[in-house]
């Protein structure tokens, strides 16, 4: 069957959802085309072993508030079960550091250790916040239009910017956590503006914050398809896009692996930039000096997530009562010294782990009187794809070796445990592609979106700024297509 | 940095060249004139010269992907190409501008031979690479002379080698014990002989005596570059700098007077978009000019009433015509043929001081290449 569209959407995540969506809001007859059976990407739930469920990403900080005000998710079941996680730092031999919304209650928290950084800590939010949200600007939306110097956080590594303002390890190494969801490092030139771009984003209408939505991630992601189905949207899943269809250098449809032609003006592409042009689109169509430079790719660590079914929540948890994100490495230098391991494919020795307990603020993640303990493992080499056995079992056994030296009796507690290494998160979900922080940050919304070739959007999670889940790349690449007017 | 290459015809070359004039291109070390470059000219005119032209860049390429790769490469279409037969083509930077200009000769069916005057060797390894076809850089493997003429047939047949060969054509031949390639892939109306390296001298000695009854002289390549300007044909690195940056868009083909190289209806060559929107903007266009002189003036300012217009590129005396001659580039408004400008003329020995010559415009070709006699 060969039909005709206004818009084609490949790939049915997150971003593709949303762009979707706003095409048909606009009046465009618009197809989403997802390889899969299931729609939402990596906002999934994971059920494993007798009642427990893994939520592949466990929190959400830069839900696009104008994709939910105008999708109106909330018709559509989204709502969130914890708005404003604070940061518990667990390291060294240090009491816990709780880093929280409340400035007083960092304040008097960081009492403890360091006098300086508790008077400190008060002006220092307050100038970061406004800062990042003065950058908004240039993240939020396709002008980009910034009035403020932000040059000195531009060029400083963020390791030597907390480093003038700090003297607590534990307060430096919860900010320097906040980057590395990005695959971005602390050392890293344009770090410090990487954490501002994380300071800069919202959830549940809190600026910063870090929230959990009811049901996990895969709840906004279903809020999205009953979005995009009620925008009009058709649907079809299961269904593989072979290439994209092109005349010169303009779109004109896409090709299924069964053969079907389907035409548009327009196509959204939600994978990354590399992997279209790279799979769905006749070599070097973008040019042969572009295509030359795509292929040299930018080392960055991979992410692991792990997920393990408890009777009991540890001791630690009872920080902040499990309603928190709990940080665990022994130091600010052996986050760095992991990430640049990782990022030259060594699995590091010490792991930076990020906790986080779903079951404390939805029942469903867990059968009643358990736990559901949710592990982000960063800096991991990219290249570990657990095809070896041995390889899960080993990253298992180091994150509750490395979560035991702080409380010995966690491994008693391990009723069950679900593993996605980063070779099994690329393959599920495609790719990520990276870009230094200081390039990616700074690159317009134009240069991530458009392609040399005519009609074709770049809308997925790599056309962000930075990697996470967002929907603003979807509505901005839709606005921007419906802008050109070719339909 | 360029090495520096000996010709396999240089044993030859250099017997010959009595003024021990010397010049390099491509890296290769060569004659500029064995007598002078005027006569040598006036010969390829009259009887017949033979020229080594080991400098000109050759790669084959081959692959399943050749097709495609040429596809994406080239501003024209290779399909309907048949084995021993060839088509003249550019290659463009991702921003529309010229990167290069040449031959290319479909030898098998995954087989093409890319000939050119320059070399642009980390453009088409970049291309090849992407495309997963081999590129091997025959240039040094072989030697190659050309035979240029009224009586170029004439001292082919003589030598044993069927002439009957049509422009852009070629065909691999087994000469009295030797492997060669015949074509006519130049600009200049004659015959190319392509043979191994070592075979150089023998294939030379053969030409030479074959065109000795028809007064077969060698020409350097000053006499080349004579000939060249007479066609109105200019070149890459000599004439004009290829658009070395990926994104350039300039030297644009519609500058060049190279879009006859183009076929329009071809929508997916690379640059395709940079030089259809760079078209509407260029301001100016290749001409030749006749110097009221004997004196060339190469890379030289052009003006007409006072205002500056334009620059020449290559300048020669030539001895067809009797008048310095140039290909340059002028301002759109000021390229009409018979426009009157004036052009600085170099100090020499003779007129040590600096003095302004009139020049017209003129349709190019000035002079059609010589037609071989059958």
């Amino acid at each position: 069957m060969n039909d005709t569209f206004d818009a084609i959407v490949v790939g049915g995540d997150v971003n593709g959802l949303t762009a979707a969506a706003y095409l048909a809001r606009a009046g465009r007859k618009t197809l989403l085309v997802e390889p899969r059976n299931e729609l939402g990407g990596d906002c999934e739930n994971i059920a494993f072993s007798d009642g427990f469920v893994m939520p592949v990403l466990h929190e959400v900080h830069a839900l696009d508030p104008q994709v939910v005000r105008d999708l109106k998710l909330a018709r559509f079941g989204f709502r969130l079960a914890a708005r404003d996680l604070p940061a518990v730092v667990i390291s060294g031999a240090q009491q816990p550091l709780v880093v929280s919304r409340d400035a007083f209650l960092t304040s008097r928290n960081l009492g403890g250790t360091s006098r300086v950084d508790s008077e400190a800590w008060g002006i220092f939010r307050y100038k970061a916040l406004g800062l990042a949200r003065a950058l908004r600007a240039m993240w939020w939306s396709a002008e980009q239009r910034v009035d403020v110097d932000f040059d000195q956080i531009l060029r400083l590594p963020l390791i030597t910017w907390l480093e003038s303002k700090f003297e607590s390890d534990a307060l430096k190494t919860a900010l320097a956590f906040e980057i590395l969801e990005s695959g971005c490092s602390p050392a890293e030139i344009g770090s410090t503006l990487q954490l501002h771009w994380r300071l800069a984003q919202e959830a549940g209408g809190l600026q910063a914050a870090c929230a959990f939505p009811a049901g996990g991630p895969a709840k906004f992601a279903e809020a999205l398809v009953h979005a995009a189905r009620a925008a009009g949207v058709t649907v079809r899943t299961g269904v593989r896009v072979d290439r994209i269809i092109t005349l010169g250098c303009r779109v004109a449809g896409v090709v299924l692996a069964n053969g079907e032609e389907i035409f548009a003006r327009m196509v959204h592409c939600s994978a990354s930039r590399a992997e279209t042009f790279a799979s769905l689109l006749p070599t070097a169509i973008e040019g042969i000096a572009h295509s030359a430079d795509s292929t040299v790719s930018w080392p960055a660590p991979g992410i692991a997530r792990l997920a393990f079914g408890l009777d009991a929540l540890p001791e630690f948890a009872s920080t902040n009562d499990g309603k928190a994100r709990y940080f665990i490495i022994d130091r600010l230098a052996s986050l760095v010294s992991a990430h640049s391991a990782a990022q030259f494919d060594q699995m590091p020795d010490e792991l930076p782990l990020e906790l986080v307990f779903p079951s404390i603020f939805d029942r469903s993640f867990a059968p009643i009187g358990q736990h559901l303990m949710s592990v982000t493992v960063y800096a991991v080499p990219r290249t570990t794809d657990g095809s070896s056995a041995g390889m899960r079992e080993s990253l298992v056994a180091k994150v509750l070796a490395a979560i035991a030296r702080r409380v010995p009796e966690i491994t008693r507690h391990v009723k069950a445990s679900h593993v996605l290494m980063p070779g099994d998160l690329s393959a599920r979900y495609g790719m990520d592609a990276t870009m230094p922080a200081a390039i990616r940050l700074c690159t317009t919304w134009a240069d991530r979106i458009m392609t040399p070739v005519d009609g074709l959007y770049m809308c997925g999670r790599t056309a962000e700024p930075s990697r996470a889940i967002s929907g603003r790349a979807g509505r901005i690449a839709a606005e921007m297509a419906l802008q050109r007017g070719l339909v | 940095m360029t090495p520096i290459l000996a010709s396999p015809f240089h044993a030859r070359t250099a017997s010959s060249n009595i003024q021990n004039a010397w010049t390099s291109r491509n890296g290769f070390t060569l004659a500029t004139a064995y007598a002078s470059a005027s006569e040598e000219a006036l010969a390829a005119r009259t009887s017949v010269v033979i020229a080594d032209i080991s400098w000109r860049w050759r790669v084959m390429l081959q692959g399943p992907n050749v097709k495609v790769c040429l596809d994406r490469l080239l501003t024209r279409d290779v399909g309907p190409l048949e084995p021993g037969s060839s088509l003249k083509a550019l290659w463009l930077s991702d921003g529309g501008g010229v990167r290069g200009a040449g031959a290319i000769a479909r030898f098998g069916k995954e087989s093409f031979l890319l000939v050119s005057a320059a070399r642009d060797a980390r453009w088409i390894e970049m291309t090849t690479a992407l495309f997963g076809v081999r590129a091997h850089d025959i240039t040094l493997e072989q030697g190659g002379i050309s035979v240029v003429g009224p009586y170029a047939q004439h001292t082919l047949s003589a030598a044993g080698l069927d002439p009957e060969i049509e422009p852009l054509q070629f065909r691999k031949l087994f000469w009295r014990g030797l492997d060669v390639t015949l074509s006519r892939w130049g600009e200049l109306g004659g015959y190319e002989i392509w043979c191994g390296a070592e075979d150089a001298i023998i294939v030379w000695d053969r030409i030479v005596t074959a065109g000795t009854p028809f007064n077969i002289q060698p020409a350097g390549l000053s006499a080349l570059d004579v000939l060249d300007v007479e066609a109105g044909v200019a070149r890459p690195l000599r004439d004009w700098m290829p658009a070395n940056d990926g994104n350039a868009s300039i030297p644009s083909p519609f500058t060049l007077k190279l879009e006859r190289l183009i076929d329009d209806a071809k929508l997916d060559f690379n640059g395709r978009t940079g030089w259809i929107s760079s078209r509407s903007i260029q301001r100016r266009t290749l001409i030749g000019l006749e110097l009221e002189s004997d004196i060339p003036a190469p890379h030289a300012p052009l003006f007409r009433d006072g205002q500056l217009v334009g620059h020449t590129m290559t300048s020669v005396y030539s001895p067809g015509l009797r008048r310095a001659i140039a290909l340059a580039l002028v301002d759109l408004d000021h390229s009409a043929v018979a426009t009157k400008l004036t052009v600085s003329l170099p100090p020499s020995m003779e007129a040590p001081v600096p003095r302004d010559a009139a020049a017209w415009i003129g349709d190019l070709p000035f002079l059609n290449s010589p037609v071989p006699i059958a």
